[in-house]
């Protein structure tokens, strides 16, 4: 288990360094953060003053080496912009994102692996006909999309859910939520639906197809031939069966609503990380953009290992390979 | 209630629909069944052995459905039954026994969350309770070290204790009746031998009435009191196992007993030509007529039920217009 764990974030490290490199390449040929950052009437010396503030005079290799060396200490550098630790920026509007995407999240878990259940159970009623007719429209729409029409329907025609800002916010351990406040959630609602829709369709076909598979299967026919009752056969033994390519996918989705919501943050006003972002790509603020990579790939890291954690709870045959109980007789599986 | 017997089929159908109609899977099976008897369900892949199983437990899913028939089982009528009242006697009064054990254990639960669910499905008794019983019946169907095979998950057991584990499941409730469809057909020849010889003890110990449903002979013969041999969604013989087996008056029946490899070494083994027929293409009449060695025009009329040894006083019934001739011929 721990050799998985180092394997893993040693891993993790290698992606990092890739990343970051090819960010401060990237940037590099985007333009030069000086130009952005001088007003348009400083002189050369301005120029020149400004360049070795940021350290941005030196070859780049060097700005790279000095970076790493920042790096390992735990400090990713100054924005160019706020002149603020980058990585404090990136998460200050961490919480923000955070609760959008989970709680998109559970929007999505809970109506898609219901909707999906009662899809997969009853292939042939109308409703479970709707619902997967339903789910190719949730795929296919485009999400900036919807989020206007939801904007255009709920807020404007409506007018019954704000369409833009955090609204209230309650600070728990120094830290600011929304969804603790009755506000807080009504300015929640419409950014969380918008990203979960696409989630909700894409999770209850995956939970149609995984119970149309295991419900004629001989494990489910026993279960109900020994007279458990339907909320077992369902609960535990269709449910645990399909579940893990579902936690797979929230897996996924998790990590790409957080890193890539910023179409989303950005039709609401969310301050949230894609927008921070967006904001800061514009303006070439490089130590923001590579603190929110690397924020982003080690969230991928993290949440991959608990998907893989959860696999191993779900399927006790997905087990290290040194468990000792796969070596024992009936190896057929 | 002591007259009639623990189980009783009537004219049971149950159809398949498809696209082009309904196709029928079992097409009036009768038989009955006492406590402490073994029934031997005999048959081909595709006779209706399983749908007869599956029918009885009222588990046969759409497209598959019981279409007609009756079963009285302790003097109550299953067919018709709503899901709730039967789901209180699966398990419980009527428990089954899958083919494969491979398949029939949910592989991500332990053995004893299994059990324990099961045991609590059925009776109003406490977790640790239920935990005493699992143990306690994995032990009396010789799985060793029950307390610690609770632990294990279905992976960690061979195919032979798996099914001993399937078969504790079905003992839990000290059922009244036990269906089993081929539970041995999956295992080693001897594990297979060993589980039928405690299997005959336990019901003769138990009194329990046994529906076994296997393809193949010899297991009927060490297992059975009576035998029903099924073709193409009927029954098409039925008697005393040994004789039966010793006089079979239905022209399968002594095809299947003629393709059974017995007596001296080398001597030759009988097929019966042709295959079973589809669900879709069974002949009228008598199914079995395209492959007889002895079918003549009257065989296209259904045939009817007549005693199968004449003068025997409980020798059964055969279902064919020419009793007996299959095997004098």
């Amino acid at each position: 288990m721990l050799p998985w764990v180092l394997r893993r974030s040693f891993q993790a490290g290698l992606v990092v360094l890739a990343m970051t490199l090819l960010v401060f390449a990237g940037l590099h040929v985007a333009g030069n953060p000086v130009d952005i950052l001088v007003p348009p009437d400083a002189d050369a010396a301005e120029r020149a003053r400004i360049a070795a503030v940021f350290g941005l005079d030196r070859p780049l290799w060097r700005q790279y080496l000095l970076f790493l060396e920042r790096a390992v200490q735990g400090d990713l550098g100054r924005s160019f912009i706020h002149n603020r630790p980058a990585l404090s920026l990136v998460f200050e509007r961490l919480p923000a994102t955070l609760e959008l995407s989970v709680l998109a999240l559970l929007l999505a878990a809970g109506f898609g692996i219901s909707l999906g259940l009662f899809a997969g159970l009853r292939p042939q009623t109308l409703p479970s006909r709707l619902i997967m007719a339903g789910s190719v429209v949730g795929l296919s729409l485009p999400t900036f999309w919807v989020g206007l029409m939801l904007v255009v329907a709920f807020s404007v025609r409506l007018g019954w859910l704000p369409s833009s800002g955090r609204g209230d916010t309650q600070a728990v351990l120094g830290v600011e939520w929304s969804f603790l406040t009755l506000d807080g959630l009504r300015h929640l609602a419409l950014p969380a639906a918008n990203l979960a829709l696409f989630k909700v369709a894409l999770i209850l076909r995956l939970t149609r197809a995984g119970v149309r598979e295991v419900v004629h299967l001989d494990y489910v026919r026993f279960a109900r031939a020994r007279g458990l009752a339907p909320s077992r056969v369902v609960g535990v033994h269709i449910l645990r069966a399909i579940m893990i390519p579902i936690v797979t996918v929230i897996g996924l989705e998790f990590c790409s609503t957080i890193a890539f919501s910023m179409v989303t943050e950005s039709i609401f006003a969310w301050p949230g990380m894609g927008r921070l972002m967006i904001e800061s790509i514009q303006v070439l603020d490089r130590p923001v953009i590579v603190a929110y990579l690397v924020a982003v790939v080690l969230l991928f890291v993290a949440v991959n290992l608990l998907a893989d954690l959860l696999y191993r709870l779900l399927d006790p045959r997905v087990g290290p390979a040194d468990a000792p109980a796969n070596a024992t007789a009936g190896g057929a599986r | 209630m002591s007259d009639s017997p623990l189980l009783e089929v009537q004219s049971l159908r149950a159809e398949l629909a498809t696209r082009n109609g309904p196709l029928n899977m079992l097409d009036g099976v009768s038989f009955s069944l006492n406590h402490g008897r073994v029934l031997a369900l005999v048959g081909e892949s595709g006779s209706g052995k399983s749908a007869t199983a599956f029918s009885l437990m009222g588990l046969l899913d759409p497209p598959a459905r019981v279409a007609g028939g009756s079963v009285r089982f302790a003097g109550r009528e299953l067919v018709g039954l709503a899901e709730a009242e039967m789901r209180r006697l699966r398990g419980n009064r009527i428990a089954m026994i899958f083919q494969d054990p491979m398949m029939t254990l949910n592989p991500v639960l332990t053995i004893g969350a299994q059990i324990v669910e099961t045991v609590l499905a059925h009776a109003p008794v406490g977790r640790a309770e239920a935990r005493r019983r699992a143990r306690d019946v994995l032990g009396r169907v010789g799985v060793p070290g029950p307390e610690e095979r609770l632990a294990c998950h279905p992976h960690q057991l061979s195919g032979g204790l798996r099914q001993r584990v399937a078969i504790a499941i079905a003992l839990l409730h000290q059922p009244d009746l036990i269906v089993a469809d081929e539970p041995t057909t999956a295992l080693d020849a001897t594990i297979q031998a060993q589980i039928l010889r405690e299997v005959r003890a336990l019901v003769t110990e138990q009194g329990t009435a046994l529906l076994w449903i296997t393809h193949d002979l010899s297991v009927a013969e060490q297992l059975a009191d009576d035998i029903a041999v099924m073709y193409a969604g009927r029954i098409v013989e039925r008697g005393p196992a040994a004789s039966l087996l010793r006089q079979p008056t239905h022209p399968y029946t002594a095809g299947l007993i003629a393709s059974l490899p017995r007596g001296r070494r080398g001597s030759r083994l009988t097929p019966i030509p042709g295959l079973p027929p589809t669900l879709a293409g069974r002949p009228s009449g008598c199914a079995f007529r395209p492959r007889c060695g002895v079918a003549g025009p009257a065989c296209a009329a259904d045939p009817p039920w007549r005693d199968r040894l004449s003068g025997g006083v409980s020798g059964g019934a055969v279902r064919c217009v020419t009793p007996g001739r299959a095997v004098a011929a």
